[in-house]
């Protein structure tokens, strides 16, 4: 990843300002101003895609010089995927399922995730989860007076 | 070592559990109602209301909008015996908030409070829908307070002076708006009244306005007299004309652009409550009758023209959705005018 | 005089000081909780301040403010997440301090710079509200544009090491500030038809995100690092730091409490531009920058005297002009009006006791801050001692109401999801977030300002030039751009040098 990285960030990014340029083309001049909704977009743009392919360039050198190094530790890939798909679980079931049950269950998921093995207790964690996600939900409701989704919770 | 932790974190959440639940009744903001619903539908269902209603103000709290929302809730939270808890949603010129509330579940318990400029975003081309996507519960609060103010160095003292000096130079007086915005409907409504060509520029909201005018940055804007009325006592600023029918009791010595020969000039703001298109009919009653309970509270009324000038008037749903209508073709007369200069 | 005493005496009603105390204290905690912005809690205890006396809702709604700017520092530090977007500079140099097992002293640093700077700012806000006020009247679109600018060519030297990237990162801040609904001219943007976006991202959800999530993922994927355990020093003496420790710190203090006071008296900048701006400024005159972000004192001064003296900076057009200086001040203007009392040119005449009661208010709050804070030290820095599989969780749960409470829908939720998703990306690809931040708060300025004072021009780029205070600034920003794009090149020269004694 070291080692492509700069040249694979870079050429994102030139695609990232090329369609922005695309984009504000259609963006259409307006009468009232001197310069439209389109102008900072596009010299952004161009910025943006001067200095993808700088950054192009220099991961290219990259590239061909790199030493790999061995890692100090194993990267978590699986991990990261996981926790990430947990996100957006939780921010699709917030209004459905309601703060309380999505939290609960994402709380105790993340703690599990990020546990290593050695101090993996299930018990505690599913307690820590509950007592943490009642109290949030009673204080932010009760005293600061923030709505929060109810979902299929709704005798609280 | 973990257990101690443990044990001690559980017994903090329960005695915050305990103690919030304990003070969560005092606050506007607990949820669950607090008490019978006052008047409301005759057999079956139970009373409306049963719990909260949400008031969504599409605007960041601070401005005269919320105020006048928290006032109004304040005001008849005791009528309703229910918590009204105002929720900002803020953004693209009030329409998020708008839509939200137009798409809410019609039960009564999700309301809009706004004001004419949420008639605007439709003129504009923003959106495909303004009040008539509502049922108006009523208008309460009225602001006849919207003055065309220039300072002190302008060169001009009075409206007839500007409409002159405009005349002799096309295009060279500024007026500060917002494009898209009520203020450059106001501006373009003012140079075909008149029949005069200005400079409209976009300023911003209101404190940007007044900023600009009080640094000469700017010749002419129009906005509430409440805003800017120390600038007027020491003379920084001169009231031109008040664009309303009559004379404002509140400050009576402000003329009316109606009174000085241009009788279209009357944009004034009112100030409603909405609800969902299919909320039903009594519903809206029971709630648009605690209006009218609160607007007849003198501590309110006292409030309203304290803090804004504003004139306390009620309308009923039928009133109120005619007036609404009226001052829509209004503003539509512009739209050509307004659609170009966007 | 009279009313001065008059004012002063006003607040040392026993009730009063109280209603202070808790507001200093709900401040704080707003401020600490990501996600939980000063505004919120404003706007939360308005309501409240309906039913009081004018002077004692007033100083409620102060007290809240200065909580609210200064507790940010608190999660900015130990959890290295923005409690509000005026302490997103503190993450830079504070969290490595705790790493280092140096949290009380970043801690205790930032809490007196909190106080000093507000301190300071408050001074100037009694002696010279009306003059400044009148000065910072004169700033129009020209102005504003190029104090933008000059705001934007500090992204160059936040970028530590790579300018390239960090000029990357800045635009990558500006597109995403593009999404939504263009200014003045209204058209939607870059919004792929979905409505929700029409108003644009929050920078709520977006710090949220940038920061909190991406640093849960972050340290999910050092999981299996072998963490060093530094014990954490809990025994804090005094303010937790000596005097040696912040020897040389007066230029940078003042340099960043005038920076801070000076942003926040024009209206519609405020503490979340000065604490990167004032950050960026120590650093590009400090005689160490490379230092910079490896957990040194100077930063967190920079940023916290900075976005408590905004604070004051702020008050000067609210009471001298009624214009409100930020969201916060929109606000406590919103509790002026409710009980008829409307700010502006007269009212230093016409409520002069109220007025110096506000000013008296505003220094006793920063001492009840000062004091609160100083005692929380202590029990803060338990925080740290929760081990992180255990925080970071819970506090994506806090980050989670907070990105919800923001506008009261899931999409912000959403938002900082993908907020951290990118955030996370940026990481592993070396782009720092700062410009990216610092962009997104400045493009709408600088875009609105640019056309806005084209319009006014009616086309001409000239008054951007004519204009003294314009010019000015046009001029600082491109020496500083052009010295920090120097200072560039001769240091990828060296590096390079380096690198090929190095290989031969």
């Amino acid at each position: 990843m070291k080692k492509y990285g700069d040249l694979i960030c870079g050429a994102v990014c030139a695609v990232i300002a090329a369609a922005v340029f695309v984009m504000s083309v259609q963006i259409g001049m307006k009468e009232s101003a001197a310069i439209g909704a389109d102008f900072l977009p596009r010299i952004v743009a161009v910025i943006l895609l001067v200095f993808s392919l700088v950054l192009m360039r220099s991961g290219w050198k990259t590239c061909r010089t790199y030493q790999e190094e061995t890692p100090e530790f194993p990267p978590n890939g699986k991990g990261v995927l996981i926790m990430l798909a947990a996100l957006v679980v939780y921010a699709a079931a917030l209004r459905p399922l309601g703060f309380i049950l999505t939290s609960l269950v994402f709380v105790f998921l993340a703690i599990v995730l990020m546990s290593r093995k050695e101090e993996t207790n299930y018990v505690k964690f599913a307690l820590i989860s509950v007592v943490a996600v009642l109290a949030i939900y009673l204080v932010f409701t009760r005293f600061f007076g923030i709505r929060l989704p109810r979902g299929v919770i709704q005798f609280i | 070592m973990m257990k101690k932790k443990l044990s001690m974190m559980l017994a903090a959440a329960l005695m915050c559990g305990v103690l919030l639940t304990a003070c969560g009744g005092g606050n506007t903001g607990g949820s669950g109602g607090t008490g019978t619903g006052s008047g409301g539908s005759g057999g079956g269902a139970p009373a409306y209301p049963t719990s909260d209603i949400q008031m969504v103000v599409p605007v960041n709290p601070g401005g005269d909008t919320d105020a006048n929302a928290r006032l109004l809730a304040q005001y008849m939270e005791p009528e309703l015996g229910v918590s009204i808890p105002i929720v900002n949603v803020a953004g693209s010129s009030g329409t998020v908030g708008m839509e939200q509330v137009r798409t809410a579940a019609p039960d009564g318990y999700n309301c809009l409070f706004f004001h004419a400029e949420a008639m605007i975003p439709e003129i504009a081309g923003l959106i495909d829908y303004q009040l008539d996507a509502y049922k108006l519960a009523g208008v309460c609060l009225q602001a006849n307070t919207t003055l065309l103010v220039t300072h002190s160095d302008s060169g001009f003292t009075t409206l007839q002076e500007f409409l002159d000096q405009a005349k002799a130079n096309p295009g060279k007086i500024e007026f500060g708006m917002a494009v898209g915005g009520y203020p450059q409907l106001v501006g373009l409504a003012l140079e075909k009244e008149a029949g005069i060509d200005l400079n409209l520029v976009d300023i911003g909201g209101n404190a940007d306005k007044i900023a600009a005018l009080a640094g000469h940055n700017t010749d002419i804007i129009n906005v509430e007299y409440a805003l800017v009325k120390d600038y007027i006592a020491t003379g920084e600023f001169i009231p031109l004309a008040l664009l309303s029918e009559e004379r404002n009791p509140l400050f009576d010595d402000i003329p009316t652009a109606k009174e000085q020969g241009l009788e279209k000039m009357i944009f004034g703001k009112f100030f409603f409550v909405a609800f969902p298109k299919d909320t039903p009919d009594d519903i809206v009653s029971t709630f648009s009758a605690a209006m009218k309970a609160a607007t007849e509270n003198e501590d309110f009324i006292k409030a309203a023209q304290d803090s804004y000038a504003l004139t306390v008037n009620y309308m009923d749903p039928a009133a109120a959705t005619e007036y609404a209508n009226g001052v829509y073709e209004q503003l539509k007369s512009y739209q050509d005018l307004f659609l170009a200069a966007q | 005089m009279a009313d001065i005493l008059a004012g002063i005496t006003s607040i040392l009603d026993p009730t009063i000081l109280i209603l202070m105390f808790v507001g200093v204290f709900m401040g704080i905690v707003v401020g600490a909780i990501p996600g939980l912005s000063v505004t919120m809690g404003v706007a939360l205890f308005l309501p409240i301040t309906f039913g009081m006396e004018p002077i004692a809702g007033l100083a409620l709604l102060c007290a809240l403010y200065i909580g609210g700017t200064s507790g940010g520092l608190i999660s900015a530090i130990l959890l290295k997440m923005p409690g509000t977007a005026s302490s997103v500079a503190t993450t830079f140099d504070g969290y490595p301090m705790a790493m280092k097992g140096e949290a009380g002293k970043a801690m205790g640093v930032g809490i007196v710079a909190s106080f000093l700077g507000g301190l300071v700012s408050y001074i100037v806000l009694m002696l010279l509200a009306p003059s400044i006020a009148k000065f910072a009247l004169r700033f129009g679109p020209y102005e504003y544009f190029s104090i933008g600018l000059f705001s934007l060519t500090m992204i160059v030297s936040l970028a530590s090491g790579s300018m390239v990237k960090g000029i990357i990162s800045g635009m990558i801040g500006f597109i995403l500030a593009f999404v939504g609904i263009a200014p003045i001219t209204s058209f939607t943007r870059f919004t792929f038809g979905v409505m929700d976006l029409n108003s644009g991202f929050s920078i709520l959800p977006m710090l949220i995100g940038l920061f909190a999530v991406a640093e849960i993922l972050t340290n999910l994927e050092e999981k299996f690092k072998k963490v060093d355990l530094r014990t954490h020093d809990f025994k804090i003496k005094g303010f937790g730091f000596t005097r040696k420790d912040v020897k040389g710190q007066g230029f940078n203090f003042l340099v960043s409490t005038a920076i801070g006071t000076g942003v926040g008296i024009l209206p519609g900048l405020g503490g979340s531009i000065c604490n990167i701006m004032s950050y960026s400024v120590c650093k590009n005159s400090s005689k160490y920058p490379e230092k910079f972000g490896t957990g040194i004192v100077d930063g967190i001064i920079a940023s916290e005297a900075s976005n408590n003296a905004s604070t004051g900076g702020a008050m000067v057009p609210l009471l001298t002009l009624g214009l409100p200086g930020d969201n916060t001040t929109a606000l406590i203007l919103a509790g002026f009006m409710i009980h008829g009392i409307s700010p502006g040119p007269l009212l230093f005449r016409n409520q002069g006791p109220l007025v110096y009661g506000v000013f008296a208010a505003l220094i006793v709050a920063n001492i009840m801050m000062l004091a609160i804070e100083f005692l929380g030290i202590r029990v803060f820095i338990r925080i740290l001692s929760v081990p992180k599989n255990i925080l970071l969780p819970i506090v994506m749960a806090f980050c989670v109401v907070g990105a919800y409470a923001n506008n009261n829908r899931v999409f912000d939720v959403v938002c900082m999801v993908g907020f951290g998703i990118l955030g996370y990306l940026m990481k592993k690809a070396g782009l720092p977030t700062a410009p990216t931040i610092l962009a997104f708060i400045l493009c709408p300025i600088v875009e609105t300002n640019l056309r806005r004072g084209l319009m006014k021009s009616q086309g001409s780029f000239v008054p951007f030039l004519t204009s003294p205070i314009s010019l000015i600034f046009i001029v600082i920003a491109v020496v500083t751009l052009a010295l920090s794009i120097r200072k560039e090149i001769l240091r990828a020269k060296a590096a390079k040098e380096a690198r090929e004694t190095a290989h031969a």
